[in-house]
């Protein structure tokens, strides 16, 4: 019976394992070969051209990856952390039985159901020199001269961080939601009976028992923040002077725009490897039982 | 006592209709902008409502793209990508928490590791292979490769998730004779029916909005995603943002409807009922 | 129980069937094909605004029955075009056949080996038919890689009306431009003298070229080069930064992009703009408060060549009807359809005499001028690159965070770089 067991847990692992060995695997390796090549379009005649670490040296003394990573690292941080508090309010908001639920809950998935495509735009109109944000704040007398909502570097940044709040807040709520719903009532009553306050219900009972999925929730949210691509493109384009761009926007505009793809797969791996670094904080969360 | 807690209601449904307006605000200027004629949409200060209503936004949308086909293959896309994601990973899961095999951090990690480097890096060599294998403009090609990037974070959630479903219905189910495959269909689906509809929206909404591949390995017009459909309305130096707020509202839509209608069967069903040990 | 076994098997059976149903990929010209069948071509145009790809594609498919032409539609935005385009070429995949590409790209794709010279498909004659500017962007180490069909340039735009209510002349230099628009906007009130789109991109590197060209700098020289010449970047920056200092360019206009740079202009905002061609159309448009008073000239000195050319790919395996194509679609019949559905600027100097055109759009010689003062950008394989870096400076500069100096040595020591 064990024997089948496990044979029959092997068996059920094989088709992630084949769709990841088949799909990823390759790319993955083929992108850290590439890394210690020189391989530019403008030179695609002559063939890559092998530099040994030469790229990572590169990166190391690249002013411009340094500030597009702290950047990165700190939007990752501010974003991720006010996800998280807004989207647990939200979930145990949508835990609660309350007239009006179902709309509640629509309209939380709202802002993640828009395609960034369109959003950036809307964003974009929102706080443009002369856009809603600068007209409404006039219109109540609280600025006399327009903010340069996407010229300064601190207001810049501010309304990346608010779009982004904006949109990813949905995929935490959604994700802490569905951790709450495997709760047993039971847990609470039994709290009450012994006159726990609801505070105390949350910190005692809900954050042990949503830790598990919390953390996993928090992880991939933290990995996909690091990615932000598209909705700063749409916003600022790196500006102003760059201080808004990505290692991400780096590397894409590295391969694409610039047909480096040697030092752009070089950045790409870079960023692996702090993704791992972190991911590695994670781990632990899973080995334990989240058992009370 | 009982006013107190009354001016308590009253101040939590101000606070949270203020925040459930922040929240839809976006969309409500942008089912503004779709009716709003391009004048509006040029006006300094900006225009909140529309001077007079129009629909040949709407009429343009249409016209301009066959966004209807496009709504279609997404639909498809996405709907293939969360079943391959949804099955493979709730099968991974339930062998990494409910059966004894090796390596199983390790397969975690692995999983998790492999899912970090960025997109950009996939597509070269996915459009070298998928051009050999002839997938390149199919429906099943595009869903794949995106499933496979959601893959992960769907394992490691069903994981999470299951580890704190108790052990003790499988264990009588087991005793009555069932199989595995068996508890696993249905015991434990049922049970995880509120995790696996939300990882299932996730998915679908990440798989919905994915850009990059989309252009990139569906180029042709027969299976063009929606998203991608989306940007060809623009010019580079004109955004018809009436036009493409129209043309937003028309993919919506479904996807609203269908969130509000599972909604309630799935989560709204769960919440009566509670898991009870 | 056997409930949720029929579910099961209905979402297996839908799957399936889902998938037997994709989409069917057009086939991606096997080379060789022989007979009657007709060759397919596939051809990755611009976007197709009201209908004009379409239009173009189904005249070439009457006049040419053995060849089929699978119209494929990419974003505009350079950039995103550049990563599906990129992606194929790299692969050396034969699913581009010809494609409509930027007048930038002719540098990199052909020292990549990406697209091949079209001179031995074309006659003097053919060549001779472009207006020069246009053409010559697409044309680099004695060969033709491209056909445009598509003109755009940076021009000046300027208000007729207040020229002549304080008898001002269209300004020659950037620094007449600046006085006259100070000294009008400050009579007028509640207006700016300048206006464009200087938010971090590649708008950008084209209007600081604009202020460059003007004080006989280069970028590179004939054999790609470095030539910068510090000093004059410095004073480049300069000008640009005292522009915004002095309140001659409206504010915010380090954030404007297009949309935001043409909202000002058509509320009557803005005494002079500068812009691409395809401006003129909205600005003179029936909802523009400006309508009939916004007129166009050169800019002083040069402006920047724009517009799009098609190029035909290296890795198709049918050369011979891909070259039939771009040289149709950069035809006089294509732009003359494309002239009839959309706002373009022809390439071909004859267009701009045909009298039956200039009775449908009359301001078409006024681009004349404005083209033939055009210059292409550095005709570098790594212009992208500069032009990140430029872009990145001249925002540092205009938004205060680094002096025009700092701003030209840091723009001369990494465009060395990328050029060494």
């Amino acid at each position: 019976m064990n024997k089948k067991s496990t044979r029959m847990g092997y068996l059920m692992l094989l088709p992630s394992v084949l769709l990841i060995l088949v799909l990823i695997l390759y790319p993955t390796v083929n992108t850290i070969y590439q890394s210690f090549f020189e391989i530019r379009t403008q030179t695609a005649a002559l063939g890559p051209k092998f530099v040994g670490f030469r790229n990572y040296v590169k990166a190391f003394q690249d002013e411009h990856f340094w500030d597009t990573l702290w950047w990165t690292l700190a939007f990752t941080a501010v974003s991720v952390a006010l996800e998280l508090i807004i989207g647990m309010g939200l979930a145990l908001l949508m835990n609660r039985k309350i007239p009006g639920q179902g709309l509640i809950r629509t309209a939380v998935l709202i802002p993640w159901g828009i395609p960034t495509v369109v959003s950036g735009i809307i964003w974009t109109q929102f706080f443009a020199q002369n856009g809603i944000v600068n007209s409404t704040l006039a219109a109540f007398n609280l600025i006399k001269e327009p903010l340069s909502w996407l010229g300064n570097e601190w207001l810049a940044k501010l309304s990346i961080l608010i779009a982004d709040v904006w949109k990813n807040t949905p995929y935490m709520s959604l994700l802490l939601l569905s951790g709450l719903l495997t709760i047993s009532r039971d847990y609470y009553e039994a709290a009450e009976i012994d006159g726990a306050g609801k505070f105390r219900q949350f910190t005692h009972i809900t954050l042990p028992l949503i830790k598990a999925t919390m953390s996993v929730t928090v992880l991939f949210r933290i990995i996909s923040a690091m990615r932000v691509y598209d909705l700063i493109v749409a916003m600022t384009a790196g500006g102003p002077a760059g201080r808004t761009e990505t290692v991400s926007m780096y590397a894409v505009n590295t391969y694409f725009t610039y047909g480096n793809t040697g030092y752009g797969a070089t950045l790409s791996v870079l960023m692996l490897i702090i993704s791992v670094g972190i991911s590695m904080f994670f781990v632990d969360s899973l080995k334990t039982k989240g058992s009370v | 006592m009982k006013r107190k807690k009354k001016a308590g209601t009253i101040g939590y449904v101000i606070f949270l209709s203020l925040f459930l307006f922040v929240m839809i605000a976006p969309m409500l200027y942008m089912i503004s902008a779709s009716f709003m004629p391009q004048s509006d949409l040029n006006m300094i200060p900006p225009r909140l409502l529309p001077s007079k209503a129009t629909l040949e936004n709407y009429a343009r949308a249409l016209a301009q793209q066959p966004i209807i086909k496009y709504v279609y293959n997404s639909f498809i896309i996405t709907i293939i990508a969360v079943v391959i994601c949804v099955t493979a990973g709730s099968m991974a899961s339930y062998a990494l928490t409910r059966t004894n095999i090796r390596f199983k951090t390790t397969f975690l990690v692995f999983v998790l590791a492999i899912s970090l480097l960025p997109t950009i890096t996939l597509i070269n060599p996915i459009f070298k292979m998928y051009s050999n294998m002839g997938l390149l403009n199919t429906h099943i090609g595009l869903a794949v490769i995106i499933s496979v990037l959601d893959l992960p974070m769907t394992i490691w959630f069903l994981t999470a998730v299951l580890k704190n479903v108790p052990i003790s219905f499988e264990e009588s189910a087991k005793l009555d004779g069932a199989n595995m495959f068996q508890i696993f269909i249905y015991i434990l689906l049922p049970l995880l029916k509120a995790s696996i509809f939300s990882i299932s929206i996730l998915v679908f909404i990440g798989a919905w909005n994915r850009f990059l591949l989309s252009q990139v390995l569906n180029q042709f017009e027969d299976c063009r995603t929606v998203v991608v459909g989306l940007t060809l309305y623009q010019t580079t130096h004109t955004i018809p943002f009436g036009v493409v707020a129209a043309a937003a509202m028309i993919t919506i839509l479904p996807l609203l409807l269908m969130v509000l209608v599972f909604q309630k069967n799935i989560l709204g069903g769960i919440m009566e009922g509670g898991v009870k040990e | 129980m056997r409930r949720m076994k029929r579910t099961a098997l209905t979402v297996l059976l839908l799957t399936a069937s889902l998938t037997l149903g994709a989409c069917k990929a057009s086939g991606s010209g096997d080379g060789g094909q022989t007979g009657g069948e007709p060759v397919t071509i596939n051809y990755y145009g611009r976007p197709d605004d009201n209908g004009v790809e379409t239009a173009i594609v189904a005249a070439f498919e009457e006049a040419h029955p053995d060849i089929k032409v699978n119209y494929v539609e990419l974003p505009d935005s350079s950039n995103d075009r550049l990563k599906t385009i990129n992606t194929v070429l790299q692969a050396g995949d034969s699913s581009i056949d010809v494609f409509a590409g930027d007048v930038v790209w002719p540098p990199i794709f052909s020292s990549a080996g990406w697209v091949i010279p079209l001179d031995d498909y074309l006659d003097q004659g053919e060549m001779d038919a472009y207006l020069p500017g246009p053409l010559s962007a697409f044309q680099l180490n004695g060969k033709t890689w491209g056909l445009p069909f598509m003109a755009d340039a940076g021009a000046l735009y300027y208000r007729k009306d207040l020229l002549e209510k304080y008898g001002k002349p269209v300004p020659e230099t950037w620094e007449e431009l600046a006085a006259t628009g100070k000294e009008i906007a400050e009579a007028e009130g509640d207006m700016s003298g300048f206006v464009s789109y200087w938010m971090q991109n590649e708008s950008l590197t084209s209007s600081m070229l604009e202020f460059y060209w003007e004080k006989g700098g280069e970028v590179v020289d004939e054999n790609g080069a470095n030539v910068l010449d510090e000093a004059k970047l410095a004073e480049t920056l300069a000008e640009m930064k005292a522009m915004i200092d002095h309140k001659v360019a409206a504010s915010g206009i380090e954030t404007f992009n297009t949309a935001a740079s043409r909202a000002v202009v058509t509320a009557g905002g803005a005494v002079f703009t500068r812009d691409w061609l395809s401006g003129y159309a909205p600005f003179n448009a029936e909802d523009s408060a400006v309508a009939g008073n916004m007129e166009i000239a050169p800019l002083p000195s040069y402006g920047s060549l724009g517009g799009w050319g098609v190029m035909v790919s290296a890795f198709s395996k049918n050369q011979e009807e891909a070259v039939e194509f771009a040289k149709f679609r950069a035809n006089y019949e294509s732009q003359m359809i494309a002239c009839d559905l959309v706002d373009i600027k022809p390439t071909l100097k004859a267009a701009y005499e045909d009298e039956e055109l200039l009775s449908k759009k009359p301001e078409l010689p006024g681009y004349l001028p404005v083209l033939e003062a055009s210059k292409p950008r550095p005709l570098s394989p790594y212009y992208a690159e500069i032009s990140g870096v430029m872009q990145l400076e001249i925002h540092s500069v205009i938004t205060g965070l680094t002096t025009p100096e700092e701003g030209a040595a840091n723009i001369i020591q990494k465009v060395g770089q990328i050029l060494l």
